[in-house]
């Protein structure tokens, strides 16, 4: 009798602790999972994979800024302010295009979007066309519409001691700014000795690759971006190629992808300026930044001050490429390139190191 | 599947429970059999399907070679059969464990060049493998009958024992899954297996796991340690594999118990023991007992003198090295052990009225004996753990160099605990110089926690006491507290395209 007694109540016990966790994970919901936030907390965003598509599902918007780590660092109420929106970000390491046009799609579902500002990272158009969520481990049960695995998010320690208590205190102590959501470059330095000092060059330089050496993922990722901006016409489409620091042209160029590169991007803006909601911009020649290292904390991330401007050039027209530029931005990013390869870096070459292992490289 | 999970816990233990005990009820045990029988395979091909495929070879062999035994009168036959069934096992359990261990060493000795498989280790391999050999050596014997296929398949693949032993004989097991009194739910086995479960999941989830990425780092850059990192290396790595193996068993135990069938038991507070042979009398308790029934007896045991059974007892230990892992590292560990039993065996110094039939020329204090023990133990694990036998002996050389470099405040970090957060967030705000300190504090606590938990009653002795509500109030929580824990948030790299 008493053994059944204590069965009774270790089940209860458990029971009872379960629910209370269950509970306060979707009470407070920290992965925007469920709802937008209730009782007055503030969406507090630090885990782009774990939140990027709860929010993308379930907070109220009317545009989105699309795009890979270089994104992160726009505040979301420069594009409110400008466009006279409510913008979020669909933001995905490595910029993967198929990842990217899920979130757009995702969007759509319960959305109405006046702009998409999308921000094309120019190796994403030659890597692979197809969904990586899983493939780099990111957390399925917020992406699957299986409720039987959230049981992951409800019963999860981390989520239970870690992120709801930050998530809580962010709300509730200080002044948290929801716009800066998975910022990152408030806790960095920008200076050219960042990037000189992780910059490992290659000691040889491969045989320049043939134009259309990525064809046909470029084709495939050019065509996913199509596809949502085919089907949504009542939708202002701002795609642009972001402002790299030159020392990126150098790396390309020893790796021998840069005539490859120059002609995807070129291949991309003739198909979407195809489409009349399409603006298309080029700032990878944005001299006055690209050219002073001191914007950069490597070869590719830039400071938020340069994000808030390119927020100003989209609004304004700088470095938009029409459709019957193409050609010439081509022309140009070349030339640039080359000057980049041969002139800019110069300067900088006893600072850099060299990987000499990768000399034994096939090329 | 890992006990350890959600799916066990939530989806598959509960069907299981059901479908047994309710087919039992309705009186179809065939039924219920075959149920536990496709359970059970499911809970091992959840790993990896083509897994399955091994395992069921492996029992319709051994079946169809124990149905062999009956047909056959003669003793040279059922010689040959019986090496074919010790062939065919220990070349499985060769292929698949050790081939490529044996090709490398053939390349280092003869300078060739043969190719390694890098096949993938089917989840355990060494235990189902042993399982079934010791039945094929009994069928021989004429200990054990020929049973049913569907019993027979039960006994191999019972889900608790599958992949982590403990190594079950069929005379513990057949009889009970026999047993119509055991069809049927019964409280105190229920709730039991239920504790015991549940204390084993604690010590695997909240101990072994959290004391794991110190071990890992420990292990990985032992080239960094100084004396005193490398000291707390070994003695965590002692718990955790002692939290770990101990953790798994007491799970395989109370999920047997649920069941209505005793499994044996694998650990008996080891760490208790004052000499090395009181300790394996407690560590992996099965393995200890094959290794005894299956070779040490056959080899002679202790029936040819002294010297022949110190060679046994030695040989039998190398073995077990062996079976702990293809690697030149358990192989080292295996023969250690197996001195240190030999000078066990040789009575000259120890801790006397232990209960042996010899007692020790010279005595000396329990609690000398429990340190030498344990420590001594806990110095064989570093060979046992390490990458390679060049890390074993740097670990030492780290240890005895009695050098302070401060490579614990690298180490200390890897006890960094979602249990810890707010604290350190707190630090981190009012006092950042001191988050080591807490660190420090925390690995403290889990060792202070580990060795109260070594030195009291074992989970088995305590299950067995009735020690009212505060022990059930207890297993709740932390039952509570290892589901939570089975999920983690990760830490992605962002700065990389």
């Amino acid at each position: 009798m008493e053994q059944k007694k204590n069965l009774k109540n270790f089940i209860l016990t458990v029971i009872v602790f379960f629910a209370l966790c269950i509970m306060l994970v979707f009470v407070t919901d920290p992965f925007f999972h469920y709802h937008k936030p209730w009782l007055k907390l503030k969406a507090v965003l630090t885990d782009k994979e774990y939140q990027c598509i709860g929010t993308i599902r379930n907070f109220d918007y009317d545009a989105l800024i699309v795009g890979s780590s270089v994104c992160e660092n726009y505040n979301n109420t420069w594009f409110d302010d400008r466009f006279d929106v409510k913008a979020i970000k669909a933001v995905r390491s490595y910029g993967a295009t198929a990842d990217l046009c899920y979130f757009i799609k995702e969007a759509y579902k319960e959305h109405d979007l006046k702009y998409v500002f999308y921000n094309i990272d120019p190796g994403s158009l030659a890597a692979t066309p197809h969904l990586t969520f899983e493939e780099t481990g990111c957390p399925m049960y917020l992406y699957d519409k299986n409720p039987f695995n959230d049981i992951e998010y409800l019963l999860n320690k981390d989520v239970l001691l870690e992120k709801v208590p930050y998530m809580i205190t962010k709300s509730y102590i200080g002044e948290y700014d929801e716009g800066n959501s998975f910022n990152w470059g408030q806790w960095k330095e920008f200076h050219a000795d960042m990037v000189t000092g992780l910059y490992i060059r290659s000691p040889q330089i491969k045989q320049m690759r043939a134009a259309d050496t990525y064809k046909n993922e470029c084709d495939e990722n050019i065509k996913l971006i199509e596809e949502q901006v085919k089907s949504h016409p009542e939708t202002q489409f701002y795609f642009f190629i972001p402002p790299y620091s030159f020392v990126w042209w150098d790396n390309i160029y020893r790796d021998g992808d840069m005539e490859a590169y120059v002609s995807n991007m070129k291949k991309c803006a003739d198909t979407l300026l195809a489409y009349d909601n399409v603006r298309f911009y080029n700032f990878l020649t944005d001299e006055e930044v690209v050219t002073d290292l001191d914007n950069y904390m490597d070869v590719l991330h830039f400071s938020p001050q340069i994000n808030e401007r390119i927020t100003d050039m989209l609004l304004n027209g700088d470095h938009e490429v029409l459709s019957q530029d193409t050609e010439k931005m081509a022309d140009e990013c070349l030339d640039f390139g080359y000057r980049a390869v041969n002139e800019l870096i110069a300067p900088y070459e006893d600072e850099i190191k060299v990987d000499y292992t990768m000399s034994n490289l096939d090329y | 599947m890992l006990f350890n999970s959600y799916l066990f816990i939530f989806v598959f233990l509960p069907i299981a429970l059901i479908g047994w005990f309710g087919l039992n009820r309705l009186n179809h045990h065939r039924a219920a059999l075959a149920f536990l029988v496709g359970m059970s395979l499911w809970f091992y091909g959840y790993f990896n399907p083509y897994y399955l495929l091994i395992i069921i070879s492996s029992l319709a062999v051994n079946y169809l070679l124990s149905a062999v035994y009956d047909k056959i009168k003669n003793r040279s036959s059922k010689i040959i059969w019986l090496l074919i069934g010790i062939f065919f096992n220990l070349g499985i359990l060769f292929y698949f464990k050790y081939y490529d261990f044996f090709i490398e060493n053939v390349n280092a000795v003869f300078n060739a060049g043969f190719g390694l498989k890098h096949i993938l280790l089917p989840l355990g391999i060494s235990f189902f493998t042993f399982q079934q050999l010791s039945f094929i050596i009994d069928r021989y014997k004429g200990r054990a009958p020929h049973y049913d296929l569907l019993d027979y398949a039960a006994f191999v693949t019972f889900f608790p024992q599958l992949v982590a032993g403990p190594i079950v004989l069929y005379d513990e097991v057949m009889p009970q899954f026999a047993n119509k009194d055991k069809r049927k739910p019964d409280i105190t086995n229920m709730s039991n297996g239920l504790w015991l479960f549940t204390i084993g999941l604690a010590k695997k989830v909240l101990l072994a796991d959290v004391l794991a990425p110190v071990v890992t780092y420990g292990f990985d850059n032992c080239i960094f340690l100084d004396s005193i990192s490398t000291f707390i290396v070994g003695l965590v790595y002692a718990f955790q594999l002692y939290f770990d193996f101990s953790g798994y068993s007491d799970m395989a135990m109370g999920l047997g118990l649920m069941f209505n069938i005793k499994l044996p038991q694998n650990f008996n507070s080891p760490y208790k023991a004052c000499s090395m042979k009181q300790l394996w009398q407690g560590w992996h308790i099965t393995l200890s007992r094959f290794f005894v029934r299956y070779v040490y007896i056959p080899m002679g045991g202790s029936r040819k003198g002294k010297a022949r059974a110190l060679f046994n007892v030695f040989f039998i230990f190398m073995l077990s090295g062996l079976w702990h892992g293809a690697a030149w590292t358990f192989v080292v560990w295996g023969i250690i052990q197996g001195l240190a039993l030999v000078w066990d065996n040789l009575y000259l110094i120890g801790v006397k009225g232990q209960g042996d039939k010899n007692e020790p020329k010279i005595g000396i204090p329990k609690l000398l004996g429990q340190f030498i023990t344990f420590n001594f133990f806990l110095a064989t694990l570093f060979v046992f753990r390490a990458n390679s036998l060049a890390d074993a002996v740097l670990m030492f050389k780290n240890m005895f160099s009695f050098k302070i470099t401060g490579s614990i405040s690298r180490l200390l970090p890897y006890m960094d605990v979602p249990e810890f957060y707010l604290i350190k967030q707190v630090i981190n705000m009012k006092a950042p110089s001191i988050l080591n300190t807490a660190y420090l504090l925390i690995l403290i606590l889990m060792l202070a926690v580990s060795i109260f938990i070594i030195s009291r009653k074992n989970s088995v002795q305590i299950m067995q006491e009735n020690n009212g509500k505060a022990k059930w109030y207890l297993a709740a929580i932390l039952l509570g507290w290892s589901v939570i824990s089975f999920s983690q948030v990760s830490t992605f790299i962002y700065f990389n395209f």
